[in-house]
């Protein structure tokens, strides 16, 4: 698939779940049934015209509430989500993926991540994912409310989809604007300056839902497979992939977004989209083994 | 290979499960609750 065509999907995506514009006008939120759902990206249900509940937000608000210890439906959706699809989720769907693959698009300086700095920091979306499950479940008030950490202190999508709009459009969010909004506008600050000058650097550093999508690449429906006996090493896969992805050795890996742009450059076409699930697939799987 | 397909179904079921389960407890209802307000933590007042 092309880019222009991917930005498109993306688009659609964050248009979908963003669709009711009257809120961005009133300083209002949407309060009907999509709100019992959750969309598969990261975006954030106080956005003014968020139809559906960020996954991440609700796991927090759930687990941080004093009438449950764990989110039982929402991990339920985040696994059926990631083993249909896998990261395809970050790729297409993430209205906060797409915003930052705009970003990357501003002529700039792109500065290389030295490549040890950069699996370190890429463990640092595992640690979010644990703070995000456990925080809220360790550390609580009087009340036995967990602070639902990742939103209120990290992050970015709620400031832009979110915080802005509301104090934007509502006087009395204005008045009680402190500390914590100067710091949260500081992160998003920090967020967009980065991903112009790094590709995706929330994706890859410090989401924790795109760290669970990323440990279900490997066993989703849908797989990405390297044909080794059309393969000609020439390295343009691994060449034009932004997200460092080693495609010729593990497509399948943690970090790939299922973007398609290995696919889109490999000139003998050696890269095709299969399914865990087809025999086929297993079959070709079973031969890239043995011819490597 | 098989490996992957048994952890891919697993996953599969344990999702329906979860998703079964919380349904049942009524959590959808709670995810409503919360997501039907502004969280004004998430959006940097609290």
């Amino acid at each position: 698939m092309k880019r222009k065509k991917r930005h498109l999907i993306q688009a659609a995506a964050a248009i979908l779940q963003n669709g009711y514009l009257a809120g961005f006008f009133t300083g209002g939120i949407y309060r009907g049934d999509g709100k019992h759902i959750c969309v598969p990206g990261l975006n954030c249900y106080s956005c003014p015209g968020a139809l559906g509940a960020c996954p991440i937000g609700s796991i927090q608000a759930v687990i941080g509430g004093n009438s449950r210890d764990f989110s039982y439906y929402v991990m339920g959706l985040i696994l059926l989500f990631g083993v249909l699809v896998g990261r395809v989720v970050c790729g297409f769907l993430c209205p906060f993926g797409f915003i930052q693959d705009l970003l990357a698009k501003i002529r700039s300086p792109k500065p290389h991540i030295p490549d040890k700095l950069d699996r370190v920091l890429r463990w640092n979306k595992f640690i979010m994912l644990a703070a995000v499950i456990f925080l809220p479940m360790l550390i609580t008030d009087a009340l036995g409310l967990g602070t639902p950490f990742f939103c209120k202190y990290f992050c970015p999508a709620g400031t832009l989809e979110g915080g802005i709009p509301l104090v934007i459009a509502d006087e009395g969010l204005r008045d009680a604007i402190g500390l914590l909004f100067f710091w949260k506008v500081s992160v998003l600050v920090a967020v967009i300056i980065s991903s112009i000058l790094i590709y995706r650097p929330f994706c890859k550093y410090f989401c924790p839902l795109g760290a669970l999508y990323g440990l279900l690449n490997r066993i989703s429906f849908f797989q990405l497979h390297v044909d080794n006996h059309k393969c000609i090493n020439c390295g343009a896969c691994e060449r034009t992939c932004k997200m460092g992805v080693k495609v010729t050795e593990n497509i399948n890996s943690i970090e790939c977004i299922r973007c398609g742009e290995c696919r889109n450059v490999c000139p003998v076409h050696a890269i095709t989209i299969t399914s865990l699930a087809s025999k086929q697939a297993a079959s070709k799987i079973k031969d890239a083994k043995h011819s490597s | 290979m098989k490996g992957l397909k048994i952890a891919m179904y697993g996953v599969l079921a344990l999702s329906l499960i979860l998703i079964t389960v919380g349904i049942v407890i009524g959590e959808p209802g709670d995810v409503a609750s919360k997501a039907t307000f502004v969280c004004m933590e998430c959006i940097g007042i609290g």
